[in-house]
C-alpha cells in the first residue's frame, strides 16, 4: 500500500519532449485511470512510475520516499504487460513464483502464494501447463497473478485487456475491480478505452500530448470536463459541439444561442455578450418533444439496438452533425424530421480559442 | 517406385528434363557415395585382403576348418572331384605341384591330390582388429581423447560467451555497442591463414603453445556465432525483460532463466556446427600442437598416414572414426543443419 | 471465463517425474545461486546499465586477444626480419620481404623470381581458383536447380549432396587417396579398361584434375544449399505468369530464372573465390604436402612451411606472403559488398 506523488515529471528522448512536467497525486488504495488517445505519453509515465524507463526530470516518490533512483523490484511495484510477457519456457506455476524466487523467499511460503494466487484467478487446474496451451483469458489472469504473488505496494497495468475479445473484456474489467476490492492495494491503470476508464476506475487522469489535461471522478470529468479534449474524449458517441455566441436580451438577460440549437437560456458568469464561444450537448442530453425550445432534427442515419436508438442528423437545416441518443426502440426512418430538447443545465460552454471550459447552461 | 520417379514438377508424362534431373541425382548420389562406401568397406579388410589387386567388392578372409586331430585350424579349398562337382577339404601341406588334403568328414585319412584341382576359399570377414589395434597400439585412444575434449569444451566456451555477447548486443542499448558489433562482423571474413604468424606469437607468449587450451582459446569467441544468437535474440519481446525486471531478477538471471532457454534453437543450431568445426579443425592445431600426445585426431591421423603409408587397413579405419561422430549428428539433425546453413550461410 | 478445458486435469507428468524434476531444478537453483553471486554483487556495484559490457567483456577479451592483436601484429610482422618469433626481438627490416617476394626477372615466368615456389604457389592457387570456382559453381546451380524440381526426396537428395561438407579435410583426402589409390578401385576400373594401372597423385596432369575434382566433390554442397535459398526465395506467381504466356522451358530458365538468380550467383562466386585462394587443408594432406614436386603447392602452403615447417623460420616473410594474401581478399571482400550493395538498389 502505498500513495503516489509525482512532482514536475518530465521525459525526453534527446530533443524530443515526450512528458512535459506531471504533478499527480494518488491515494493510498486509490484506483487510478491513465488515459488518453495513442502517444500521449500514458504507457511512458507508467513505465516511469514502474522504474523501466529513466526519468528525465522531476520526482516520484512513494509513500514520500523518493524513488528516481530505484529498480522496479525495489519500489515494490508489479505490473500487469499489454502482451502479459508471460515466460513461455515456464508453466504457469514457474511463471507466478519466478519473482518469490528472485526474492529468495522461502520454498513453502512461495507454494502458499502460488496456491492462494491460483485459487482466486481460478488457475488452480492449469499450473502445470505451458503458456502456450491457455486461452487468452486464461493467460490474462496468469499475468495478473504473476503481479499479485508479490504481494506489491502498487500495481501497474499497462492496457491489459487490449488482446481480449469484447465479451471477456467486459468480464475482466468486473474482475479487476472485485480484485481491487479484495486488496485494497493502489492500481494504477493504463487505457485508451475511456469506456474501460469510465467503469472501473475511482479517479481518472486525462492525458494529452504529454501533459494532464483533467484529473477527476468519472462523473467529474462526464458532467464537468474542463476543456474540450475531455470533453470530446469521454462519453460515447461523442458530445456534439456546436459553434454559438453569447448574447444579451433587451432586459439585460444573456443567454447563448447558436443555429442548431437556438437560445439556450441560462445564467452564465463573467462572460461578455458578443463573445464567439463552443457549445457541447451529449448525445444523452437530448429529448424527444416539440414543444417550446424544440429544434428540429433531419434525420440521415438511425441506429437501432433494440432498447436504445441513436438518431444522426442535422439540427435545424445546419451542416454540423448531430447525434441524438433515445432510450428504448424509436421508429424512425431517414428523412423524418424530429422535434428534439437540450435538457437545462446540460449545455457545456467552452471558449472558442483556449477549450477551456465556462460553465453550463 | 515409378510413381516417385516421376513425380517431378510437373505431374503426368516424364519429358526429356525429368529424365535429365534423374540421371543428374543417380549420378551424383553415386559420386558422392562411392568413395566414402568403398572407404568404410575397406576399412574392415585384413591386411592381406586390402593390398591385393584387383580389389575384392566385399571384405573377405581365407576360410579356415577346424579339423579333429589337428591343432591348427587348415586353409580351406575347394577340391574339384574328376566326375565333376567340388567338395571342400583341409590343406595340410603343398610341396610343388602336389598338396597334401584332408577331408572334413573324414578326418583320419590324408590323401594326395594335384594343386591344380584345389581353389582357395574365402568368406565374408570384418576386420574389427583394424579399429582395435590402432587404439591400443598406436596412440590413437590418445588423440580421440584429445579431440573429444577440445571439442567438448570448445562448444561449452563458445555457446556460453557468445551468448552473453550476443545478450548484451541485442537486449541493451549502449555506448559502444555498434562499435563492437561492426567490429566482429568485420571478421567475419577474416581468414586464418592471413594471421597465423601473430596469432602463434599471442599463443607462444600466453605460454599456450603445445597446450590443447590454446586450441581451444582461441577459437571461442566466434563472430559467427555471436552474429547468430543476436539476430535470434532480437526475436525475443523486450516485454519479457522487463517482466523479469519488475519480478526482481538480477540481469544475469534475465540472461540464465530467460534468455537462455528462449534462444534453445539458435543455441542448438550454434552447438551443432561449433562440434563440426571443432573436430574437424587442423591447419589451427597443426600449428598450435606440436608433440604427438598432444595431437587431436585429425592431426593424428594426417601424421599416421606420413609415417605409415602402407598401413591403409588402419588408417581407413581411423578415418571412418574420425567421420563416425559427424556423421552421426548429421543423421540426426540433418534439417536443423541443411536450413542453419540456408538462412545464416556459415559454414 | 471461457477456458479451454475445464475439467481435464492438468497434463504432463507423472507426481513422481515431477518430484524429480522439481528436485533436479532445485539442485540446479542452487549452483546458480553460486555463480549468479558476484554478478548480482556487480550488477549492485555498477548498477544495471553498465552490466552489458559485463556481459560483452569475456568475449571481447578473447577476441581481442586472439584476433585484433594478431591483425595489427600481421602487418608489423611483414616489416621485420631474422627468425625470433617474439616480435619485440625481431629486427625492422622496411620493405625487404616485400622485395625478395616481388623480385622476379618476369612475372609471368616462376623460374625467373627469387622466390620461385612462392611464385610457383601463385600461380598454382590462381589456376585452381579459376577451375575450382567456376567448376563447383556450374555443378552446385545444376544441382540447386535439379533439387528445385523436386517435389519429393527434395530432403533426402539435399542431404546426401550436403553431407560431404561437414567431414574434415583429412577425412576427405584419405577417403580419395584410398580410391585413387595404386590398388585402389578406379585403378581396378583403369586397369581393365586400359590394360594399366596409373598412380593418379604422382602425375601433375592427374594430380591436379584430382585436386580440383575433390574440391569440388567436398565444397559444392554449402554451395548449393545457398543458390537452392535463391531459387526459393524466387516468387512462385512469375513462373505461372510465364507457363499462362506460353514460355518454354529453357527460355523460362534463361530469361527468369538465371536473371533473377544472378545476385546470388554472385554472392557464390565471390565466396568461392575468397576460399579457394585460402585452399590448404584437403589439398595439402591428399597431394603428400603440394606434390608431385610443387605441382599443388598452394599459397597458404607456402606460408604455413616458410613460418612453421622449416628449420629456419622466416616469420618476416611469411607474413608478408599473408599480408599480400590478405590484401587480395581485401579486394575480393570489398567488390562483394559493392556487389551486394548495387544488387540491393
Amino acid at each position: 500500500m502505498a500513495t503516489i506523488h509525482l512532482d514536475r515529471l518530465t521525459k525526453a528522448y534527446g530533443a524530443l519532449k515526450v512528458i512535459h512536467g506531471i504533478t499527480l497525486d494518488i491515494e493510498d488504495g486509490e484506483f487510478v485511470a491513465l488515459v488518453g488517445p495513442s502517444g500521449c505519453g500514458k504507457s511512458t509515465l507508467l513505465r516511469m512510475i514502474a522504474g523501466l524507463e529513466p526519468i528525465t526530470g522531476g520526482e516520484i516518490a512513494f509513500d514520500q520516499k523518493r524513488v528516481n533512483d530505484l529498480s522496479p523490484s525495489e519500489r515494490g511495484i508489479s505490473m500487469v504487460f499489454q502482451s502479459y510477457a508471460l515466460y513461455p519456457h515456464l508453466s504457469v506455476r514457474k511463471n507466478l513464483s519466478f519473482g518469490l524466487e528472485n526474492l529468495r523467499m522461502k520454498r513453502p511460503e512461495i507454494d502458499a502464494r502460488v496456491q492462494e494466487a491460483a485459487r482466486m484467478l481460478e488457475l488452480e487446474g492449469y499450473l502445470d501447463r505451458k503458456p502456450k496451451a491457455l486461452s487468452g483469458g486464461q493467460r490474462q489472469r496468469v499475468a495478473i497473478g504473476r503481479a499479485i504473488v508479490r504481494q506489491p505496494k502498487v500495481f501497474l497495468f499497462d492496457e491489459p485487456l487490449s488482446n481480449l475479445d469484447a465479451k471477456l473484456r467486459v468480464q475482466t474489467r468486473g474482475e479487476i475491480t472485485r480484485l481491487h476490492r479484495q486488496l485494497g492495494t493502489t492500481m494504477l491503470y493504463v487505457t485508451h478505452d475511456q469506456v474501460e476508464a469510465m467503469t472501473m476506475a475511482q479517479k481518472i487522469v486525462v492525458l494529452n500530448a504529454g501533459r494532464v489535461e483533467q484529473v477527476g471522478t468519472p462523473l467529474d470529468l462526464f458532467e464537468r470536463p474542463a476543456n474540450l479534449f475531455v470533453a470530446g474524449f469521454i462519453g460515447s458517441p461523442r458530445m456534439n459541439l456546436y459553434k454559438g455566441t453569447v448574447a444579451e436580451a433587451p432586459d439585460g438577460t444573456r443567454y447563448v444561442t447558436s443555429p442548431e440549437t437556438g437560445r439556450l437560456e441560462g445564467h452564465v458568469v463573467g462572460v461578455e455578450p458578443g463573445r464567439d464561444i463552443k457549445i457541447g450537448i451529449r448525445p444523452s442530453h437530448f429529448a424527444l418533444g416539440e414543444g417550446a425550445g424544440a429544434q428540429w432534427l433531419d434525420v440521415d442515419q438511425v441506429e437501432s439496438l433494440g432498447h436504445e436508438t441513436y438518431l444522426h442528423g442535422r439540427l435545424n437545416g445546419a451542416a454540423t452533425t448531430t447525434i441524438v441518443h433515445v432510450q428504448n426502440h424509436l421508429e424512425a426512418a431517414i428523412g423524418d424530421r424530429i422535434g428534439v430538447v437540450a435538457r437545462a443545465g446540460h449545455a457545456h460552454l467552452f471558449d472558442s480559442e483556449s477549450g477551456l471550459r465556462l460553465g453550463e447552461v | 517406385m515409378t510413381r516417385f520417379l516421376t513425380r517431378t514438377r510437373a505431374k503426368g508424362r516424364m519429358d526429356i528434363t525429368d529424365i535429365l534431373t534423374w540421371v543428374w541425382l543417380i549420378l551424383g548420389t553415386a559420386v558422392i557415395a562411392i568413395p566414402i562406401g568403398w572407404a568404410i568397406l575397406s576399412s574392415v579388410k585384413p591386411e592381406a585382403e586390402i593390398n591385393s589387386f584387383p580389389p575384392t567388392f566385399l571384405p573377405r578372409a581365407a576360410q579356415e576348418l577346424v579339423i579333429e586331430g589337428y591343432d591348427k585350424p587348415l586353409p580351406a579349398y575347394s577340391l574339384d572331384e574328376e566326375g565333376g562337382g567340388a567338395r571342400l577339404v583341409g590343406l595340410v601341406r603343398r610341396i610343388g605341384l602336389v598338396a597334401t588334403v584332408v577331408d572334413p568328414a573324414a578326418p583320419g585319412e590324408r590323401f594326395k591330390v594335384e594343386a591344380e584341382r584345389l581353389t582357395k576359399q574365402t568368406e565374408l570377414h570384418a576386420q574389427w582388429s583394424n579399429y582395435t589395434d590402432p587404439l591400443e597400439r598406436f596412440a590413437f585412444m590418445t588423440y580421440l581423447r584429445n579431440s573429444v575434449f577440445v571439442t567438448a569444451v570448445a562448444t561449452i566456451m563458445t555457446l556460453l560467451l557468445n551468448s552473453m555477447a550476443a545478450f548484451a548486443l541485442s537486449k541493451y542499448r549502449f555506448r559502444g555497442s555498434n562499435t563492437i558489433f561492426v567490429l566482429i562482423l568485420s571478421t567475419l571474413m577474416l581468414p586464418l591463414s592471413v594471421i597465423m604468424v601473430p596469432a602463434f606469437m599471442v599463443i607462444v607468449g600466453l605460454n599456450l603453445a603445445d597446450n590443447l587450451w590454446g586450441v581451444i582459446f582461441s577459437t571461442v569467441a566466434t563472430p559467427t556465432g555471436v552474429f547468430l544468437l543476436r539476430q535470434y535474440m532480437l526475436t525475443i519481446p523486450d516485454d519479457l525483460i522487463e517482466a523479469a525486471r519488475v519480478d526482481a531478477a538480477s540481469e544475469f538471471r534475465i540472461y540464465w532463466r530467460i534468455i537462455l532457454p528462449l534462444s534453445a534453437p539458435a543455441l542448438a543450431v550454434l552447438a551443432i556446427f561449433s562440434v563440426i568445426w571443432r573436430w574437424n579443425d587442423f591447419l589451427w592445431p597443426l600449428i598450435v600442437l606440436s608433440s604427438p600426445e598432444n595431437y587431436t585426431l585429425q592431426l593424428g591421423l594426417n601424421a599416421f598416414q606420413g609415417q605409415f603409408t602402407v598401413q591403409w587397413h588402419y588408417i581407413l579405419a581411423m578415418t571412418v572414426v574420425a567421420l563416425l561422430p559427424v556423421t552421426v549428428i548429421f543423421l540426426f539433425l540433418q534439417k536443423y543443419i541443411t536450413e542453419g546453413v540456408a538462412s545464416t550461410g556459415v559454414k | 471465463m471461457s477456458d479451454l478445458s475445464n475439467d481435464q486435469p492438468p497434463h504432463g507428468h507423472t507426481p513422481k517425474g515431477r518430484k524429480l524434476s522439481a528436485m533436479l531444478d532445485r539442485a540446479l537453483e542452487h549452483v546458480m545461486a553460486v555463480i549468479e553471486w558476484p554478478f548480482s554483487l556487480l550488477q549492485r556495484v555498477i548498477g544495471l546499465r553498465r552490466m552489458p559490457y559485463v556481459f560483452v567483456l569475456p568475449n571481447m577479451i578473447l577476441f581481442g586477444v586472439f584476433v585484433f592483436v594478431p591483425v595489427l601484429l600481421a602487418i608489423a610482422y611483414a616489416f621485420t626480419g631474422g627468425t625470433n618469433l617474439l616480435i619485440w626481438e625481431r629486427p625492422f627490416v622496411g620493405f625487404d620481404n616485400f622485395a625478395r617476394l616481388l623480385n622476379c626477372g618476369s612475372f609471368l615466368d616462376p623460374a625467373s623470381c627469387e622466390l620461385d615456389l612462392f611464385w610457383t604457389a601463385v600461380f598454382n592457387t590462381g589456376w585452381y581458383t579459376v577451375f575450382n570456382s567456376a567448376g563447383t559453381l556450374v555443378v552446385a546451380l545444376i544441382t540447386a536447380l535439379v533439387l528445385q524440381r523436386l517435389t519429393r526426396g527434395k530432403t533426402f537428395f539435399r542431404a546426401v549432396f550436403f553431407y560431404p561438407v561437414l567431414l574434415s579435410p583429412v577425412v576427405v583426402a584419405l577417403i580419395w587417396k584410398w580410391f585413387l589409390a595404386r590398388n585402389g578401385l578406379l585403378n581396378a576400373v583403369f586397369a581393365d579398361l586400359m590394360g594399366e594401372r596409373v598412380i593418379f597423385m604422382l602425375e601433375v596432369l592427374w594430380s591436379r584434375f584430382w585436386v580440383v575434382y575433390v574440391s569440388i566433390w567436398f565444397h559444392m554442397g554449402f554451395y548449393t544449399l545457398i543458390i537452392l535459398a535463391g531459387l526459393q526465395a524466387i516468387p512462385r506467381d512469375i513462373y505461372e505468369a510465364a507457363l499462362i504466356d506460353g514460355t518454354s522451358r529453357w527460355r523460362q530458365f534463361w530469361r527468369l530464372t538465371l536473371p533473377l538468380l544472378m545476385p546470388n550467383l554472385l554472392v557464390v562466386l565471390v565466396l568461392l573465390l575468397i576460399r579457394s585462394v585460402q585452399a590448404f587443408d584437403e589439398v595439402w594432406v591428399l597431394s603428400d604436402g603440394g606434390g608431385p614436386g610443387t605441382a599443388n603447392t598452394f599459397i597458404v602452403q607456402f606460408i604455413y612451411e616458410t613460418a612453421f615447417a622449416t628449420d629456419v623460420r622466416l616469420y618476416g616473410l611469411a607474413s608478408a606472403a599473408s599480408v599480400l594474401m590478405g590484401l587480395g581478399l581485401l579486394l575480393l571482400t570489398l567488390f562483394q559488398l559493392w556487389l551486394a550493395k548495387k544488387v540491393e538498389t
